[in-house]
């Protein structure tokens, strides 16, 4: 195969010699020094191939073996340069392609990376970014130990990281850490305490003596289940408290919402700007020169896929969209709409294991807002283990 | 010292020193070092001339594939090697 390639780059020819005595012509040619291969004997003569070099001084040699040699096939470099001598174009455009491959093999082009499971992924590819490791970046300027260092110091969760470049692509494997189990401390004694003040409504005591009764009030940090127990033989006992104390608690908020207010919106007005994105570079492609006071951006990107993995060519498109502001003022429906909805958030979100009682609200003006005074009362579970403190 | 010379005419490297060296590979290719010149070269017949002696490859679709000063590799259906001296 290496020889092949070779002759085809130094070029051959393959050539007919006939005449009174092939067999001489070869023995002259070997003595000579010049290499003959694939010769075949034909009717009067012989076929056989050879450099086109040497082809040049075997005239002499074949007029002394009587022999008339002529060439039947042409190939190689030498004869294609030859055949495309006069467009300059093509030999100019394989230089260039050349160079391009070379100069174009220096850049990182994909980044893979593996092994993450609770970590963000695109943390992990910021991180790399500063480090270096980003697309379109130099990789002979990328000390692939600094930016493991660095980025072991970063995140703390990571236990061991590597980063490989294979030719154009960046393949970087994580190991996070193995989490520390959580010690198991359901053993050690503790009372139950009061987490808010409220008044209790039902009491379900698995483990430990209950200290308060329903319908009393108590107040945080009151101790309503003691983890101190005395035995049959009035001996004392610690255990840990365990059991549930609802409680009806009471909570007030106050809710604003202003008379007027600037409402903004998109509009139907937009600007698309397109860029061509390569290693990282961006390129403008279209021109647009309408602005708008107030506007916002989406961004999309498409990039080219070949294998499954993204290379970083492709469009990025911006739309620039119209915000339009507008002054409206609310009316006192619109405000109890708005409250009501306020209220349903905070009996959703933030009090998502109670059980609403009951809901009271007013709804008052001041010269430039609604005001919205709401008591709810929530019915939940108070009970909080809290460790026996030195004096307990 | 009469003794050792004698031994060493006797050996069979100081004979052979001028003798071709052919490998074969089954029936298929031969190598011969040594060659003096092709004097016959056709499909069926090709003959080496090797110092004092002529060997004669006898078969079907014999080629030279490659020669070269001293070396010459035949290859194709060798069915016969006579030496002729």
């Amino acid at each position: 195969m290496l020889l092949q390639l070779l002759r085809f780059f130094k070029g051959y020819v393959r050539f007919r010699a006939k005449g009174r005595s092939p067999e001489r012509f070869i023995n002259l040619t070997a003595q000579n020094g010049i290499s003959l291969w694939d010769a075949q004997p034909v009717a009067g003569g012989i076929e056989a191939c050879m450099t086109v070099r040497d082809y040049r001084i075997i005239m002499k040699t074949a007029r002394r073996a009587s022999v008339t040699t002529r060439i039947t096939k042409k190939r190689g470099v030498p004869f294609l340069a030859a055949k495309y001598r006069g467009r300059i174009g093509i030999p100019v455009g394989a230089a260039l392609g050349i160079v391009l491959l070379i100069v174009l093999s220096r850049f990182i082009w994909t980044i893979d990376i593996n092994g993450t499971e609770n970590l963000s992924e695109a943390r992990l590819r910021t991180l790399l970014s500063e480090s270096g490791v980003k697309i379109g970046a130099d990789k002979y300027y990328i000390d692939t130990d600094k930016v493991k260092r660095d980025i072991l110091l970063e995140v703390e969760e990571l236990s061991w990281l590597s980063v490989n470049i294979y030719g154009c692509h960046a393949d970087v494997e994580f190991k996070e850490k193995t989490k520390k189990p959580e010690l198991d401390e359901t053993d050690s004694p503790c009372n139950l305490k009061a987490t808010q003040d409220g008044v209790i409504t039902g009491i379900t005591a698995g483990e430990g003596k209950p200290q308060v009764k329903v319908g009393s009030g108590v107040a945080k940090g009151d101790l309503l289940v003691s983890g101190v127990t005395l035995t049959k033989d009035n001996k004392i006992r610690c255990v840990r408290a365990r059991g549930e104390v609802c409680a009806d608690i009471i909570s007030e908020k106050e809710i604003k919402l202003p008379k007027t207010y600037i409402y903004n919106s998109i509009s139907e007005n937009k600007s698309d700007r397109f860029r061509l994105s390569f290693l990282g570079a961006q390129l403008p492609c279209s021109l647009s020169f309408r602005f708008f006071d107030n506007e916002v951006y989406t961004r999309s990107e498409s990039f080219l896929n070949v294998g499954g993995k993204a290379l970083p060519l492709g469009f990025v498109t911006e739309t620039a969209h119209e915000v339009t502001s507008v002054e409206l003022r609310t009316d006192r429906e619109q405000a109890r709409k708005v409250f009501n909805k306020s209220l349903m958030l905070f009996e959703v979100f933030e009090k998502a294991e109670a059980k609403i009682v009951s809901k009271d609200y007013k709804i008052s003006e001041t010269p430039g807002s609604y005001v919205c005074e709401a008591k709810l009362v929530f019915n939940e579970n108070i009970a909080e283990p809290v460790d026996f403190s030195a004096e307990e | 010292m009469a003794n050792n010379r004698s031994r060493f005419s006797n050996s069979p490297r100081m004979d052979m020193g001028f003798a071709p060296l052919i490998e074969a590979v089954g029936n298929r290719q031969v190598t011969v070092e040594g060659s003096a010149g092709v004097l016959l070269y056709e499909n069926e017949s090709i003959k080496l001339s090797v110092g004092r002696m002529v060997i004669a490859f006898c078969g079907r679709g014999l080629r030279l594939r490659c020669i070269s000063g001293s070396c010459v590799e035949i290859t194709g259906f060798i069915s016969k090697i006579e030496f002729l001296c």
